[in-house]
């Protein structure tokens, strides 16, 4: 009797246990990461380019010194791609001119996501979605434009950028976006020279120096530093502008925070208020995306 | 006594270490786990007056001129008096429709008392120092001016830098934030001896950085109300603001501020603000400016 009653005990013991194990639906993601039992699992995530998905730190453009004349609406469609993950979406980005050709205001953001990575990916980056696919809405980047030098005989066009990223992303904690504000600062440079070919008309020579700081939430380095970077060449024709260059960003903690890509772009010039672009990227390091973009550009009557 | 010399030397050893930071451990019951930069609350409440200042109450109309303030201010409570220099810059383009406003605090000197230290788990013993202070930058956008019916509108982009210094010492919130306020003005009466009387209001949104894990950030209502006075040769305003933050672990500050301002003719203007701290900025602060007309 005294046995059965032991019996008993330990099956209803064994029955409890399988449950709370069945309840919890975040078992394997405890398991995989060997977890600690008391750090927060917000705090493995790892708050760089590398570990984050395609639009959580996406790489600026470079203005080429150079600020737009005419307030314009560029809404696009988007495709990261790698062995491991794909992940299509949405991109728009509205440039309102406050002073001609002296300040202006952009503000851009990917409304929508779908991704889906693999097993590797997923665990890579902590993410705790277990099959690695759903849908995101990124942070909003509010950028300043001031024109510091236009037109000079012997220097080149100069654009100072102030930009603030917002932290209204959302799916952290499948590695989407990062939860974090941010800002950056940059200066670039342009200079056009004619060329007057058969294909071309001119050739601008552009470079791009900056500043970007993001939240780490890591108690020994709140925020990662990064040094911005680019450089680039646009040819003008009649019909089309066609930019390539290398732009990336040198963060100091060396956690996936030094991305750097080469990028390659199409514009056509067909008429003054639609055109089209085509943008491709290669990321080079800790970017690891083949990035296709098509875009609708409508520019609005100054 | 070979055995007993390694032993000395290792009880020596653990008891200086224990020694460096035990009586920030004691006062502030350190669990051994959790670092000490996670004690620290980064709202209005548990920092240095300088830490989240509540934003201007804009009136709606952007600056004309480009103007360097420079002011001497302090901040003053039963247990904290700091001293700090302000800096600010204003450069209005060409339009009069578009600034850019910088900010910062570039120097100040602090002293509280043991209360106010382990209130805010500061890691500074004896709770004086020097800090500098993070930089704001601020666009400010006219959309709507002198119209019949409606009130003058600006919208206003700030962008919070973790430039400061001194978390330990709970001084600076090494944190980004930023805050995107809306502000109307209107003036209400207006005449050649008695000058203008000018109503206005604001409201926004501020957001900072937490660095808690099941809050990342802290988001807050930005609000204001105002009064001014504008005479030919001073002005005088009053307002009363702060915003309002969600998590309620001392983010919502809210102020009273009466500035003097003179309108000489010349490139020179003085201006002297007393500010009145209620809920969770709990200081009495006055500054002196001086402000140069630069163009």
């Amino acid at each position: 009797m005294h046995t059965l009653k032991t019996i008993f005990f330990v099956f209803v013991f064994l029955s409890l246990g399988q449950i709370t194990v069945a309840q919890n639906e975040l078992w394997w993601w405890y398991e995989i990461h060997d977890y600690d039992g008391y750090t927060p699992w917000q705090r493995y995530l790892i708050q760089s380019p590398a570990y984050f998905g395609p639009n959580a730190f996406p790489l600026p453009q470079n203005h080429q010194g150079l600020l737009t004349q005419n307030a314009y609406l560029e809404t696009a469609l988007e495709g990261h791609f790698n062995t491991h993950e794909s992940t299509e979406n949405l991109f728009g980005r509205l440039f309102i001119p406050l002073l001609k050709e002296k300040v202006g205001i952009e503000v851009s953001m990917v409304p929508l996501e779908v991704f889906s990575y693999d097993t590797l990916i997923r665990d890579e980056r902590f993410s705790r979605n277990y099959d690695g696919k759903g849908t995101a809405s990124g942070d909003v980047y509010i950028g300043t434009q001031i024109q510091l030098l236009k037109n000079h005989a012997r220097w080149p066009d100069l654009l100072l950028g102030i930009h603030i990223r917002t932290a209204t992303g959302n799916q952290y904690e499948s590695a989407r976006f990062a939860d974090s504000p941010g800002y950056f600062f940059d200066v670039s440079a342009g200079k056009t020279y004619n060329v007057n070919n058969r294909l071309f008309k001119d050739i601008r020579v552009s470079g791009l120096v900056g500043f970007y700081v993001w939240q780490t939430n890591l108690a020994a380095h709140f925020q990662d530093d990064a040094i911005l970077y680019g450089a680039g060449i646009q040819l003008r024709g009649e019909k089309l502008l066609w930019y390539n260059g290398l732009i990336g960003f040198y963060g100091y903690l060396n956690n996936g925070d030094q991305p750097l890509v080469l990028r390659s772009r199409f514009q056509t010039q067909w008429t003054k208020k639609v055109n089209l672009g085509f943008q491709f990227e290669h990321g080079l390091h800790d970017y690891n995306f083949r990035s296709l973009r098509l875009s609708l550009i409508y520019t609005f009557k100054s | 006594m070979k055995k007993l010399l390694p032993l000395l030397f290792f009880i020596t050893l653990g008891s200086a270490t224990w020694a460096q930071g035990s009586w920030w451990n004691e006062a502030n019951n350190w669990d051994r786990v959790t670092p000490w930069e996670r004690y620290l609350i980064l709202s209005p409440g548990y920092m240095g007056p300088n830490a989240f200042p509540v934003p201007e109450i804009l009136d709606g109309k952007i600056g004309q001129i480009l103007v360097l303030e420079t002011a001497l201010e302090g901040h003053f409570n039963a247990h904290e008096q700091t001293q700090n220099l302000f800096t600010r810059l204003f450069i209005p383009f060409k339009n009069k429709k578009v600034g850019l406003n910088i900010f910062l605090v570039p120097f100040e000197i602090f002293n509280y008392d043991t209360y106010l230290r382990d209130l805010r788990h500061s890691t500074d013993y004896d709770g004086q120092g020097v800090s500098t202070g993070d930089v704001y930058i601020s666009t400010h956008i006219q959309l709507l001016e002198n119209k019949v019916f409606w009130p003058d509108v600006l919208l206003n982009l700030t962008l919070k830098t973790a430039s400061g210094n001194q978390y330990g010492a709970a001084r600076f919130s090494d944190s980004p934030g930023y805050y995107f306020t809306l502000s109307f003005g209107k003036a209400v009466f207006k005449t050649e001896k008695a000058g203008s009387l000018r109503l206005y209001g604001m409201f926004g949104f501020y957001a900072w950085q937490t660095n808690q894990p099941d809050h990342f950030q802290d988001n807050a209502i930005v609000y204001g109300l105002g009064v001014k006075w504008q005479q030919k040769h001073f002005s005088l305003n009053q307002s009363l603001g702060g915003f309002s933050g969600y998590l309620n672990n001392g983010d919502r500050p809210s102020v009273y501020r009466i500035d003097l301002e003179s309108n000489l003719q010349n490139n020179v203007n003085y201006k002297i603000r007393f500010q009145y701290g209620f809920n969770d900025i709990d200081y009495r602060s006055i500054r002196f400016s001086i402000l140069y007309k630069l163009k």
